[in-house]
């Protein structure tokens, strides 16, 4: 028992004790950070369904570094950067959670598992019943998305990791990964966090910006409900099947994304209860506990500290903050299209955050006027923010991988 | 399935659009030189998502006109 060393027996200690400073003071930072997140999803401050996993992992992965031989640290969690078949193998056999990463991160399958579940939750019947309204919102909503693009490359970011960052502003936290997995493999943790943190933050900042940009009067403008037209299953299948056949000829390169998505709105529409269940719970909830522990495990001090990554987070602000503003332009459009008769707040529901944004719209609105329902309205813009997503995503993927 | 029965002139109207402006995307545009393929092919995306954008008013228009909301009136 002479030569027994406690270090050695608390390696995560030693190895925070005896690595590089200032890997050891980002561990420190992101342990302190993981408690915060499940604290703040806890309270229902930040999304609990992301936090809570996310918060856990990046706790436990940062302290949880071990020396895996003489000289080499690391963790038994996941090795984000192994490729090679042989090293590969070894680590599925060794990190417990490298088998969900490799078969379903890097190819992208998760944000298409999540995008079946949205799918099984969205009613596209919210567009069809106000589809000049819902188009117009969302496209202005993409402001965040177009304005980040150009001032990400002027940052010095390449093309790819500028479209990687400024799809943000679509708020589509799948979209973000699908797109950051397929342009800018290196960043695809940091600008997935700061989407997902800003996009838990939506639901807190938004409505001091609705109430910034939208007078009190406009904000209880009370919208017509009486005329919206009742739109059948068959309808929504036959729209969804045409639009999904129509969008992956022309972007096969984000053809799984449509295909995930309509998918869900198909199989809610056919109604087969079973398979219904299965994407809204299983597939939606699963999906989105592996999506945040996983985006935890891959905080690892060593891998997610990059000199990008304050560029990163201000440019995430910037594009929500945009597309936001953006949301409500196109909301004063259809004030103005409709003289008068359209609530300008319905704009932020163009934000695809679905149903996020809606519902901050309707809360909005209701502490003006409590007998004005909108909700309707911004769901059809919310989901047709979604599909403008993916549009911009496919034509992002198209035009730069 | 009925009304969808009813509107199927603009059903297929809106899918021929569509697919019209997927061949120019695909099959025109890339055979042309110039700038003249850069318009082709906003022209073919342009009228790909119109073809969408016209089913998806044609069923919103025939509703208020003729269909569930009158007769649930």
């Amino acid at each position: 028992m002479g030569g027994f060393d406690v270090l050695y027996l608390f390696q995560g200690i030693a190895t925070l004790v005896g690595g590089d400073p200032g890997i050891s003071i980002g561990r420190i930072v992101l342990i302190m950070l993981g408690l915060l997140f499940v604290y703040l999803g806890a309270k229902g401050i930040l999304e609990p369904l992301i936090m809570i996993p996310m918060g856990v992992g990046m706790a436990a992965v940062n302290g949880a570094v071990l020396y895996l031989s003489a000289t080499n640290q690391g963790t038994i969690f996941i090795d984000p950067m192994v490729s090679d078949p042989a090293p590969l193998l070894d680590a599925l056999q060794i990190n417990f959670l490298q088998p969900i990463y490799t078969f379903t991160f890097s190819n992208g399958l998760i944000a298409c598992l999540v995008f079946m579940g949205i799918g099984a939750i969205t009613d596209v019947g919210f567009i069809l019943m106000a589809p000049f309204s819902s188009m117009i919102i969302a496209i202005c909503a993409e402001l965040g998305t177009i304005l980040t693009f150009p001032l990400a490359v002027w940052m010095g970011l390449t093309f790819k990791e500028a479209a990687a960052i400024s799809v943000v502003g679509g708020a589509d936290g799948p979209m973000v990964l699908f797109t950051s997995l397929m342009l800018a493999k290196h960043l695809f943790v940091p600008i997935t966090i700061v989407a997902y943190l800003y996009l838990s933050l939506t639901y807190g900042g938004y409505p001091y910006l609705i109430r910034l940009l939208v007078p009190k009067k406009l904000r209880g403008i009370k919208m017509d409900l009486k005329n919206m037209p009742k739109v059948t299953p068959g309808e929504k299948i036959a729209f969804s099947l045409i639009t999904c056949t129509i969008l992956c000829l022309l972007f096969p390169v984000a053809g799984p994304l449509f295909m995930s998505f309509f998918l869900g709105v198909i199989v809610r529409e056919s109604g087969v209860k079973r398979f219904v269940e299965f994407l809204e719970g299983p597939v939606l909830f699963g999906s989105t506990f592996f999506l945040g522990l996983l985006l935890g495990v891959l905080c690892e001090a060593s891998t997610i500290l990059n000199p990008k990554v304050l560029n990163l987070l201000i440019l995430g602000m910037f594009a929500l903050l945009m597309s936001g503003i953006g949301g409500i332009i196109g909301g004063y459009a259809m004030y103005f299209i409709s003289k008068g008769k359209f609530n300008p707040v319905v704009g932020i529901a163009g934000v695809s955050c679905v149903p996020t944004t809606a519902k901050v719209a309707q809360k909005e609105i209701q502490k003006v006027n409590k007998h004005a329902l909108i909700l309707p309205y911004a769901m059809g813009a919310n989901v047709s923010g979604v599909i403008t997503s993916a549009i911009i995503t496919a034509i992002f993927c198209t035009l730069l991988r | 399935m009925e009304p969808l029965r009813r509107d199927i002139t603009y059903w297929i109207a809106g899918t021929i659009v569509s697919l019209v402006g997927v061949a120019i995307v695909k099959l025109m545009a890339p055979s042309i030189q110039g700038n003249l393929a850069k318009w082709l092919a906003a022209l073919g995306y342009l009228l790909s998502l119109g073809g969408i954008g016209i089913i998806a008013m044609h069923i919103r228009k025939n509703r208020k006109e003729g269909g569930v909301i009158k007769e649930e009136n």
